[in-house]
C-alpha cells in the first residue's frame, strides 16, 4: 500500500531523515519507535503533507503513484489519516461542524454520498462509544480545553469516523493513563482489518501490549537502524535506545 | 473646537448648512417647551463645539471629512415622506436579512420614520412600553425628559439632540413580567432605502430599565444595497438597581452608508448591562460606548465583532468609568480584516478615586487576512484607586498555519478551513450572544459575509 523510498527531509535545510526504506501492505501494522529528536514525528508530518518540510531526495508512494505533489486534503481524501502527537485546539469551532465538514470531503473524495446533519450525529454517536467518550464532545470547540487524554481520544475517535485505509498514529500513547491507554488501544483494534493499514511511532513499548506489531522499526539520527518482531520493542524497554544509537 | 473651520462649513452648501435650517423645525414643530430648550441648548454646543478634527484624541484615526463636506441633507430638511417605493423596498430588506427572532416587540424605522405597519407588538404585555418617542412624548413627557438627560457635549452627540425626529422609547416596568411571559425581548429596525438626496439620519433610541427587570434590546440597521446616507445615532439606556439589559447593535449598512452611534450607559447599584457590537457593514461606522458604574456591585460586558472587507473602516471606542465600589466591566473584542480594510479599538478603562475593588479587563484580539489591512488598537487604563485589579491585551495575528494544516489533514479543502478558523475566530465572541435566534441570525450572516466574493473593493 506505501512504499517509502529513500527518503531525505530537511527542516530549514537541516537534515532530519537521511534516507529512510519502509513498504507497508494492507492489513499490516507497524511500529516505529527511536529516541527523542529521530525524526519520528518528521516522517508522520511529511506523510499527511505538512508543507514545513521539504523532500530531498527519495519519494513516497501509495498504491505505487507518488504523494509528494499532493495536498494535505487530498492525501486524507485518498485514505491517510495522522493522529496528531499534539492535536490542534480550534476556538469557536465546534467538534460536530468540523468532523461533518471534514467526513463529507473525504466521502466526496471516495465517491460516496455526503451525510445530513441526522445521518452524521447517528455515526458520530456510533463512534463515541468506539473510544468511551461522551456526546457532549460534539457540541465543544475542536480540542479546546481538553486534556491530554481528552485530545488523543478525539484524534482516534476522527479516525474512526473517517476510516482511512493508512493510518499514522504519532505517539498517541504518550501522556495517557492506564484508561485513556487502553480506550485509545480499543478504538485502534476495532478499526484493525485486512484493507486498512497502521503505522504506530511511538517512544515507549506499553502502546504494543495492546496493539501487537507486526513489524516493529528503530529510527535513530534520521535512518532506520534496525528492524524485527515485537520482540525487538521488548528488548528496547529492557536496554533503552542507547546500544542503537551507538551503533548508528 | 475650530470654529474658523466650523462656520466655512456652515456656509457651505454641505451637512452643516442643515444644521443651520435646523432651527425652523425646532422652532416649528409642536415641541414642548423644555424639549426645544433642550434642542436650542444643544445647537448652542454644536455651534461651539464643532464637528470633531483629527486633532481631537478620540477622532485621529477616523476619517470624517466625508461626512463633514458630504452631501447629506438632514431628513427634516428633504420634507419628502416615505414613498409606496421606499416602503416596498424596506419590505424586501426585511424579509430577505431579519425573520422571525420570536420578539416581544419590533419597531421598525424607514428613512428615519416610525411605520406602524411594519412594527408589531406581540403578546401585549403591561410590562413593556416600547412607542416612538413622538408617541411617547405625548403619553410620558416626563419620562421622556429624564431619559434624554441633558444636553450632550460631543458635536455629533449635540447634533443629534438638535435634530432627532424620531426614535424609539422603551421603558420596561418592573418588577417582573406576568406569569410565563419570560424576558421582553424588543427590537428595534432602521432601514435606509436609496433616495435621490443622500439622506442624514438621528436615531434616537432611550431605554430605560426599571430596577429589577430584565430585557434584552436589539438595535437593527439595514441599509439598501447603494443606499448612500449617514446614520448618527444616539442611545441612552438607564439600567435600575438590580435590573439586566442586555443590549445589541447589529449593523449591517450599505456599502456606501455611514454610521456614527453613542451609546450612554447610566447603571444604578447592582445592576448589570451587557452589550453586543456585531458590525459588518458601513462604508464607515464608528460606536462609541460610555459606560459609568456610578454604584456598588454594577457589572458591564461589552463585546463586539467586526468583520470588515474591501475599503470599509469600522471602530470601537470604549470609556467605561468605574466609580462605585465591588464593580466589575469586560470587554471582549475580536476583529476580521481583509482586502484594504480599517479597524480602530480605543478603549478606555478609567478607575475613580475610591472605586476600591474594581475588576476590569479588556481584550481585543484581531486577525488579519489581507497584508493591506489596518488596525490601529489602544488599549488604555488610567487607575486611581488602589485596591483594583485590571488587564488589558491586544493582539493582532494571522491564521494559525499548523490550525490550517490540521483541518487539511482530515481532508477540508484549503479555501474551506480558512473560512472555518475565520468563522471560529469570530465565532469566539457571538457565542455570548444572548437570545438564540439572534446568535443563528448572525452566525448565518457572518458566514454569508466571509462566503461572499473576495474581490469587493468599494
Amino acid at each position: 500500500m506505501l512504499t517509502i523510498r529513500d527518503l531525505h527531509v530537511s527542516v530549514q535545510d537541516k537534515p532530519i531523515l537521511k534516507g529512510v526504506d519502509l513498504e507497508i501492505d494492507a492489513g499490516q501494522v507497524h511500529a516505529i519507535m527511536g529516541p527523542n529528536g529521530s525524526g519520528k514525528s518528521t516522517l508522520a508530518q511529511v506523510l499527511a503533507g505538512h508543507g514545513g518540510y521539504q523532500v530531498t531526495r527519495g519519494d513516497i508512494l501509495l498504491d505505487g503513484r507518488s504523494i509528494l505533489e499532493v495536498s494535505p486534503e487530498e492525501r486524507a481524501r485518498a485514505g491517510i489519516f495522522l493522529s496528531f502527537q499534539y492535536p490542534v485546539e480550534i476556538p469557536g469551532v465546534a467538534n460536530s461542524y468540523f468532523l461533518k465538514t471534514a467526513l463529507n470531503a473525504v466521502r466526496r473524495g471516495r465517491g460516496e454520498e455526503e451525510l445530513d446533519s441526522i445521518a452524521f450525529l447517528a455515526l458520530a454517536r456510533e463512534k463515541l462509544d468506539v473510544v468511551g467518550m461522551d456526546p457532549r464532545f460534539l457540541s465543544r470547540a475542536v480540542n479546546e480545553g481538553f486534556s491530554g487524554g481528552e485530545k488523543k481520544r478525539n484524534e482516534i475517535f476522527q479516525m474512526a469516523l473517517l476510516e482511512p485505509r493508512l493510518a499514522i498514529l504519532d505517539e498517541t500513547d504518550s501522556g495517557l493513563d492506564i484508561d485513556a491507554l487502553k480506550a485509545v488501544a480499543n478504538g485502534i483494534n476495532a478499526l484493525r482489518s485486512p484493507d486498512r493499514a497502521f503505522i504506530l511511532i511511538t517512544h515507549y513499548q506499553r502502546l504494543l501490549d495492546y496493539v501487537v506489531p507486526d513489524k516493529v522499526y528503530v529510527l535513530a539520527n534520521g535512518r532506520i537502524v534496525r528492524s524485527g518482531g515485537r520482540e525487538l520493542a521488548q528488548e528496547l524497554e529492557k536496554r533503552g535506545y542507547g546500544w542503537l544509537e551507538a551503533a548508528a | 473646537m475650530n470654529v474658523r473651520s466650523n462656520s466655512r462649513v456652515l456656509e457651505g452648501r454641505t451637512y452643516g448648512a442643515g444644521v443651520l435650517t435646523a432651527r425652523a423645525p425646532v422652532a416649528a414643530q409642536a415641541l414642548p417647551e423644555w424639549l426645544g430648550a433642550l434642542k436650542s441648548s444643544a445647537l448652542g454646543t454644536f455651534e461651539a463645539a464643532g464637528f470633531p478634527s483629527p486633532r481631537d484624541e478620540a477622532w485621529r484615526f477616523t476619517d470624517i471629512s466625508d461626512i463633514v463636506s458630504g452631501p447629506f441633507v438632514p431628513q427634516e430638511v428633504a420634507r419628502s415622506p416615505v414613498s409606496s417605493g421606499a416602503l416596498a423596498a424596506a419590505r424586501r430588506l426585511l424579509a430577505e436579512r431579519l425573520q422571525d427572532l420570536d420578539e416581544t416587540a419590533r419597531l421598525v424605522f424607514v428613512d428615519g420614520a416610525f411605520q406602524a405597519a411594519l412594527s408589531r407588538f406581540s403578546p401585549k404585555r403591561d410590562d413593556v412600553v416600547a412607542c416612538s418617542i413622538d408617541q411617547a412624548l405625548s403619553r410620558h413627557p416626563q419620562r421622556v425628559r429624564a431619559a434624554l438627560g441633558s444636553d450632550p457635549h460631543d458635536g455629533f452627540q449635540a447634533l443629534n439632540t438638535v435634530l432627532f425626529q424620531s426614535g424609539a422609547f422603551v421603558h420596561l416596568a418592573g418588577p417582573r413580567p406576568a406569569e410565563g411571559a419570560g424576558r421582553p425581548v424588543i427590537h428595534l429596525v432602521h432601514v435606509a432605502t436609496e433616495r435621490a438626496v443622500p439622506l442624514a439620519f438621528h436615531p434616537r433610541t432611550l431605554v430605560v430599565a426599571d430596577p429589577g427587570t430584565s430585557s434584552l434590546v436589539i438595535e437593527t440597521y439595514l441599509g439598501a444595497d447603494g443606499a448612500r446616507y449617514l446614520v448618527n445615532g444616539l442611545s441612552q439606556v438607564t439600567v435600575g438597581a438590580g435590573a439586566h439589559v442586555a443590549h445589541v447593535v447589529l449593523q449591517e449598512e450599505s456599502r456606501a452608508g455611514y454610521h456614527l452611534q453613542a451609546l450612554e450607559i447610566r447603571l444604578d447599584a447592582g445592576a448589570r448591562f451587557s452589550s453586543h457590537s456585531v458590525a459588518l457593514g458601513g462604508h464607515r461606522s464608528r460606536l462609541d460606548i460610555a459606560a459609568t458604574l456610578e454604584q456598588d456591585g454594577a457589572e458591564v460586558a461589552l463585546q463586539g465583532v467586526y468583520v470588515a472587507r474591501g475599503r470599509r473602516q469600522m471602530d470601537h471606542h470604549t470609556v467605561v468609568t468605574h466609580v462605585g465600589r465591588h464593580t466589575s466591566s469586560r470587554q471582549v473584542y475580536r476583529g476580521v480584516l481583509d482586502d484594504r480594510a480599517t479597524a480602530v479599538f480605543d478603549g478606555m478603562i478609567h478607575v475613580a478615586p475610591g472605586a476600591q475593588k474594581t475588576d476590569a479587563r479588556q481584550s481585543v484580539r484581531n486577525l488579519l487576512l489581507s497584508g493591506d489591512a489596518v488596525v490601529h488598537a489602544q488599549p488604555r487604563l488610567e487607575i486611581n484607586a488602589d485596591d483594583v485589579q485590571c488587564a488589558h491585551g491586544a493582539t493582532i495575528g494571522q491564521l494559525d498555519p499548523e490550525a490550517l494544516f490540521y483541518l487539511q489533514s482530515r481532508g477540508v479543502g484549503q479555501e474551506e478551513a480558512r473560512r472555518l478558523l475565520v468563522q471560529g475566530f469570530a465565532g469566539e465572541s457571538i457565542q455570548t450572544l444572548p437570545h438564540p435566534p439572534l446568535r443563528r441570525l448572525v452566525e448565518h450572516r457572518i458566514r454569508s459575509l466571509l462566503e461572499a466574493h473576495e474581490g469587493e473593493t468599494s
